[in-house]
């Protein structure tokens, strides 16, 4: 039985849609999750207005100027954060605080002190909490059957591929003599018209932070263990801005776990003219029994024809039902008190793990991640 | 033409016997196996008429002049260097290959200024050299990262640094560069188990995981992505995939590549040999990878990484 045929619903504050709105979106695509209202601080600039109140137009509620007004206000269950990076852990905490369960976009903060305070805030108000993520994806929920099955008999090392073909501006080296840097806010702001504004915030973050929360998603799920130590390695191969800024855009990430096992990660934002559709991303399983190699993008249909453009994926993804299968999830957790997918704990680890990763880069040494 | 003489051929002398048909300007003189009967065996395969157990032994077999060597299986170091000191050419397995073969060999040759090939078939399967022509013609841009799986059954008793070495090759042929990082680990996985990361100047990177742990009988599984600044190639044998379906399961076949590595490989040892040229892998690169390889074992036994320092690895 999914959690659909409760009939009862959670009214939903979406709490800053300045990024990505496929996340509210996706919780609404679930008939329990209504939208309710759409927060934001006053004090935010006014492109950030502009993208609530157009959000809030979409889904016909008003837009609210004041979160803790629109929460008192509006009668809400549910909040979901998409806003910039650095302000997911402080409106996820007043989200917490208010008695609201939690759905947020990624990362789960910039700082791992943020991520604490969460992780505070939602066992004190005994709530909910959900990072976005991409574990119920046709392949991967795929492979958890597989490895649950026992097929592999016991796991003893994982690889993740994640290489996301998305431009990031202009390519590296071509900055002029006497050309300023490029400054990550306003270029960020700008990617919203293509949708690679994942990085949107004040700091500028690597793709390791940016991305790295899906692969060690699939981890976290597909092995139930912690990353105990990381060995990184990255750098600014392909992309100006993160040159300019001092943040990685392609990284190799070795992971040691709990229990022996051991994996490696590869994730770059790799360019348009490196792969046909989003990106190669491969898992590569290898167990005490048998191997297992999965593309993440199937089911997929391959689709040709004269005078494609392009930036249109050659291969379509089939039977997608992730944003659905999240928001069943997060539901059916708070029906039934049970655990979301991707939960507080798994989330700051995940963050905690990409901090170790970036300081392993930086000292070019193994760094154990901060539990 | 190049009279060869083939050393501890084992499996791979029936591979041989086909793929001689096809290079040009050689013939197999001689077989040496330190077991007799599979040293007649192959003799008979690849049409050879003087048969030994070593390479020692050879004088005593009569019969045609030989001009080069070619060593798959273990060999004795100073019955090689000795006949590499008396001009003969060698082509000798890089996985074999270790340091004081590789070093007195090297010495051997130079003097004797005979060639001195090692045999890496990564560098010559045909996947690899599409690889390598599109990075070499700049479609790809700068090297940033190469991952490459490598895992085979269970049996495969080679050490750790026969492994990873010829994938350590790779990604130096490949980065042009030896790497200043090196970092090794195996886990639970281990014994039949090492992942190697390696930084390259320039922040270049690569990470090699070699398995011999699949099932007995399961077909080896290989994958080698190089992502470049301009263009990616992804040498994948999950692409080269085919499905047989029966009635209860359907089961995933691979097409491969075949031996053309080894043919490609043996041709190039000889029209180097012809040309008096440089061979495509030479004693000096073996030397690197053996180094490379030498220490992600280090690496993997101490828990730490090793940074180039001037010239020597030093854990830290």
């Amino acid at each position: 039985m999914s959690s659909s045929d409760n009939q009862s619903h959670f009214r939903v504050a979406v709490l800053s849609v300045v990024k990505h709105a496929y996340v509210p979106r996706g919780i609404f695509s679930h008939s329990r999750f209504v939208p309710a209202v759409v927060a934001d601080d006053a004090d935010q600039p006014d492109w950030v207005h502009e993208r609530n109140e157009k959000f809030a137009d979409e889904c016909g509620v008003p837009y609210v100027k004041d979160v803790e007004q629109a929460i008192a206000d509006y009668d809400v269950q549910a909040a979901v954060v998409s806003s910039q990076a650095e302000r997911h852990g402080s409106l996820a905490v007043r989200a917490a605080n208010a008695g609201l369960h939690v759905v947020q976009d990624k990362p789960m903060s910039t700082r791992l002190s943020e991520c604490d305070r969460v992780i505070e805030a939602v066992d004190r108000k005994g709530i909910k909490f959900m990072m976005w993520n991409r574990n119920f994806l046709p392949a991967l929920v795929h492979t958890r059957q597989i490895v649950r099955r026992g097929d592999l008999g016991q796991l003893k090392a994982l690889h993740v591929d994640f290489y996301f073909a998305k431009d990031a501006g202009p390519p590296i080296g071509s900055r002029q003599p006497g050309d300023p840097p490029i400054n990550w806010e306003e270029t960020l702001i700008a990617a919203h018209a293509t949708g690679a504004d994942g990085g949107l915030g004040r700091d500028p973050m690597g793709e390791l932070e940016i991305e790295g929360i899906y692969p060690l998603a699939y981890i976290q799920m597909l092995t139930g263990v912690q990353v105990q130590r990381v060995f990184a390695r990255t750098t600014a191969h392909f992309h100006q801005l993160c040159a300019d800024n001092q943040v990685d855009d392609l990284a190799t990430v070795t992971l040691e776990m709990e229990k022996g096992l051991v994996g490696s990660l590869c994730l770059g934002r790799i360019g348009n003219a490196s792969h046909p559709d989003i990106g190669e991303i491969k898992l590569h399983l290898l167990g005490s029994e048998r191997a297992l190699v999965i593309a993440e993008a199937r089911p997929e249909v391959g689709v040709y024809y004269r005078g494609q453009p392009d930036t249109e994926f050659r291969h379509v993804r089939l039977v997608d039902d992730n944003n659905w299968l999240l928001a069943d999830n997060f539901a059916r957790a708070i029906d039934t008190d049970g655990d979301t997918i991707l939960n507080a704990y798994q989330s700051r680890a995940i963050c905690a793990t990409v901090e170790a990763a970036v300081e392993s880069a930086r000292t070019g040494k193994p760094v154990e991640v901060s539990t | 033409m190049l009279r060869l003489v083939l050393v501890n051929q084992g499996c791979y002398a029936s591979s041989y016997a086909d793929v001689l048909q096809r290079v040009s300007n050689a013939s197999v003189v001689a077989v040496v196996d330190s077991n007799p009967d599979a040293g007649r065996d192959a003799a008979g395969l690849l049409g050879a008429k003087r048969v030994a157990t070593s390479l020692n032994q050879l004088p005593q077999t009569g019969g045609p002049e030989f001009d080069a060597v070619v060593v798959h299986g273990s060999v004795i170091t100073s019955e090689a260097v000795d006949l590499a000191r008396s001009g003969k050419h060698f082509l000798v397995d890089l996985a074999i290959a270790e340091e004081r073969l590789v070093e007195q060999l090297n010495q051997a040759c130079k003097l004797s200024e005979a060639c001195l090939m090692f045999g890496q078939r990564h560098r010559f399967e045909q996947s690899l050299q599409v690889m390598k022509d599109r990075l070499s013609s700049g479609k790809l841009g700068a090297p940033g990262l190469l991952r490459v799986h490598r895992w085979k059954s269970a049996g495969d008793d080679r050490s750790l640094i026969q492994q990873v070495i010829c994938d350590v090759d790779l990604a130096n042929w490949l980065f042009e560069s030896v790497p200043d990082l090196i970092y090794a680990v195996a886990g639970s996985a281990g014994p039949g188990y090492v992942q190697v990361h390696l930084g390259f100047p320039g922040g270049g990177m690569a990470l090699i995981d070699c398995a011999t742990s699949l099932p007995d009988g399961s077909n080896p599984y290989s994958a080698v992505t190089l992502v470049g600044s301009t263009g990616a190639v992804y040498a994948d044998q999950h692409r080269n995939a085919q499905l047989l379906i029966g009635s209860e399961q359907t089961t995933a076949l691979s097409t491969g590549e075949g031996d053309r590595d080894l043919r490609d490989q043996l041709q190039e040892f000889v029209d180097a040999v012809e040309q008096k040229r440089e061979p495509g892998v030479t004693g000096t690169e073996a030397d690197a990878a053996l180094r490379v390889a030498r220490t992600a074992v280090q690496s993997l036994v101490a828990g730490q990484a090793a940074h180039l320092v001037g010239e020597t690895y030093e854990l830290v």
